[in-house]
């Protein structure tokens, strides 16, 4: 051994010396970049089960309220009410009219022509208007109601991608380990010389271009993983929105709509009720023997027959009728209204109270969302790190004379096939074996449909039916 | 009374997520971080079912399973594999150490939900 050769060896000796103590440092940091980030995607999580929590609170307020108002005994009361309503106005109105031609003259027939045209129209506003708010309010729980069914896949994909964190992190542990197992044997390279030497030599590169490339994929799916915890919480959020802007609309051309519908209407009974108290006035105000004198005129003039005596006795029968008529038809526009008035109380608090929730909720989600910033921190360490392994394996390449590998690698790097606890792992480490371009890989988890290859052939036995990742034995 | 079912992890998100997923549909969750500490907790706690990864610290999922299959009380209770490991070799090995079934990470909620209902019935 001349002299200038044992300064080469010094030379390269100490460069190993820093490479080993560089690859210790970044078998280390790889350790710590997955417990600080881990942290992070212990937040999301929390905040997650804030939002989930309270996406079910305000699923569930729309879905009691949508039982509600379908029940059956809501429905049926309804129906009831709306019928009775119906059948009281046309018999009031038959009545009338019948009574007014059999009294014919008892009082002005075209003022009460009139205010009978008022009355029925008025009872047709009011029992269009009970069916249209019930419709309404049906229509604004069905589409909050699926809206919150599209809530929860898209909080799934969230959980799915939260475990990206334990998948990065075994790739990162098992990267750290292998760096630490390139650094030992590094350090025994200064007992070797000769072909031993050049095999250790590209033993550590490979090893190396191998934990770079399973370092990219962390990087890789890492972004993935953040972009796709973005993207469904901001789909979450998107969908809140759109409940919010709906129960604005409602409450908003409902909110004016509702005070101004809900005066008209009280404009609309107090008229009804004017209009029939005014025409039983009316009719108790004709005094009895003009009207007897006009049902007797009537009655000779048509030859009915009857006496001035059967005749009071039918006026009076008549009033004493819509006296009654009167009294039910009024008590049950008033339920009507009073009912009307009471659901849209109601419904304009429940909807109150989703609105509360979903801007609260939004503005979680939207927070959620500003503070992950685990996909950076792996990339900018990951970067870092993988920088470091370019720059050793550069001055490991140096080192490797030009003269082929004497032995194949196999057997050592067949130890680092060993840790891996994955399928992607696995495809990575041959990919890079083989010299195959890894964007060519369809790498487990997070491809664009969702389903994940890092997954061997589903079996039958619960997988098609449970998904690809699943098997029961 | 809701049925208690054991999420056994060293990733505290994956159990998380377990339990996220769990308690959100009304089970009782115990968790515990390794294949030792799970066998400490069952001393204590009775549960309807095992979720466990297989990679961990202290003592693994296959070594959680040969122990928990060991012990009459909790012979027959339905043990499922959370783990990112996809070989069939392992799942065999899964297999034979009494593994009800085998769940590949990442899972999906409704996935994890529909494997814990065919399994508790």
């Amino acid at each position: 051994m001349n002299g200038e050769q044992t300064k080469k060896e010094t030379f390269i000796d100490m460069n190993y010396s820093n490479m080993i103590t560089t690859l210790r440092q970044l078998a280390i940091q790889l350790g710590t970049i997955a417990m600080e980030t881990e942290n992070e995607f212990l937040k999301v999580g929390e905040n997650l089960y804030a939002c989930s929590f309270a996406g079910m609170e305000c699923s569930n307020h729309v879905t009691s309220l949508l039982e509600a108002i379908n029940s059956d005994a809501n429905k049926d009361q309804r129906e009831i009410l709306l019928q009775k309503l119906q059948q009281e106005n046309e018999t009031f109105i038959s009545t009338i009219s019948e009574a007014l031609l059999q009294s014919n003259t008892l009082i002005q027939k075209n003022d009460l022509k009139v205010k009978l045209e008022v009355i029925n129209d008025s009872t047709s506003l009011l029992i269009d208007e009970i069916s249209t708010s019930f419709e309404e309010a049906k229509l604004f729980c069905n589409r909050t109601a699926d809206r919150a069914s599209r809530i929860t896949p898209e909080i799934g994909e969230v959980v799915s991608a939260i475990q990206f964190h334990d998948i990065t992190r075994q790739q990162m542990e098992h990267a750290g380990k292998s760096l630490s197992d390139i650094a030992e044997k590094t350090a025994s390279l200064q007992g070797r010389d000769g072909d031993e030497r050049i095999m250790l030599n590209h033993w550590i590169s490979k090893a190396l271009e191998i934990q770079k490339a399973q370092l990219d994929n962390v990087a890789k799916e890492t972004t993935k993983a953040a972009e796709n915890i973005s993207s469904h919480l901001l789909k979450v959020s998107g969908l809140i929105l759109e409940q919010a802007e709906d129960a604005n609309a409602i409450l908003g051309e409902s909110g004016q709509d509702s005070t101004q519908k809900a005066e008209e209407l009280s404009k609309l009974l107090s008229d009804i009720s004017s209009n029939i108290k005014e025409m039983s006035l009316t009719i108790a105000d004709t005094p009895v023997q003009e009207a007897c004198m006009n049902v007797k005129e009537s009655n000779e003039t048509n030859n009915s027959g009857g006496t001035t005596e059967e005749m009071k006795e039918i006026v009076k029968n008549n009033f004493d009728n819509l006296a009654g008529l009167i009294h039910d038809f009024s008590r049950d526009t008033n339920e009507a209204v009073e009912k009307l008035f009471r659901h849209s109380g109601e419904l304009k608090h429940s909807i109150n109270e989703i609105l509360a929730e979903a801007e609260k909720l939004n503005t979680e989600i939207l927070g959620v969302i500003s503070m992950i910033s685990f996909d950076k921190t792996i990339k900018n360490r990951i970067g870092t790190i993988t920088t470091e392994i370019d720059n050793i394996r550069f001055e490991v390449n140096q080192c490797i004379s030009d003269s082929a590998c004497p032995v194949e690698f196999t057997p050592d790097l067949a130890e680092l096939l060993e840790r891996y606890t994955m399928q992607s792992e696995r495809q990575v480490h041959e990919a890079v074996m083989e010299g195959v371009d890894l964007g060519e890989i369809d790498l487990f988890g997070m491809d664009e449909t969702g389903e994940s290859s890092d997954n061997e052939a589903a079996e039958d036995n619960g997988g098609d039916e449970l998904g690809d990742n699943v098997e029961l034995f | 009374m809701s049925k208690t079912i054991m999420t056994v992890d060293d990733s505290a998100s994956v159990r998380q997520m377990v339990s996220f997923t769990l308690k959100g549909a009304g089970y009782e969750v115990v968790e515990a971080v390794d294949g030792k500490d799970a066998l400490t907790k069952l001393n204590s706690a009775q549960v309807q079912m095992i979720i466990t990864d297989l990679n961990m610290p202290n003592l693994d999922g296959i070594g959680l399973m040969k122990e928990v299959r060991a012990n009459p009380s909790y012979k027959f209770v339905p043990i499922i594999m959370l783990t990112t490991e996809s070989q069939d070799a392992k799942k065999q090995e899964g297999k034979a150490a009494g593994a009800t079934g085998w769940i590949v990470k990442p899972f999906k909620p409704d996935q994890l939900l529909a494997v814990v209902k065919k399994v508790l019935g």
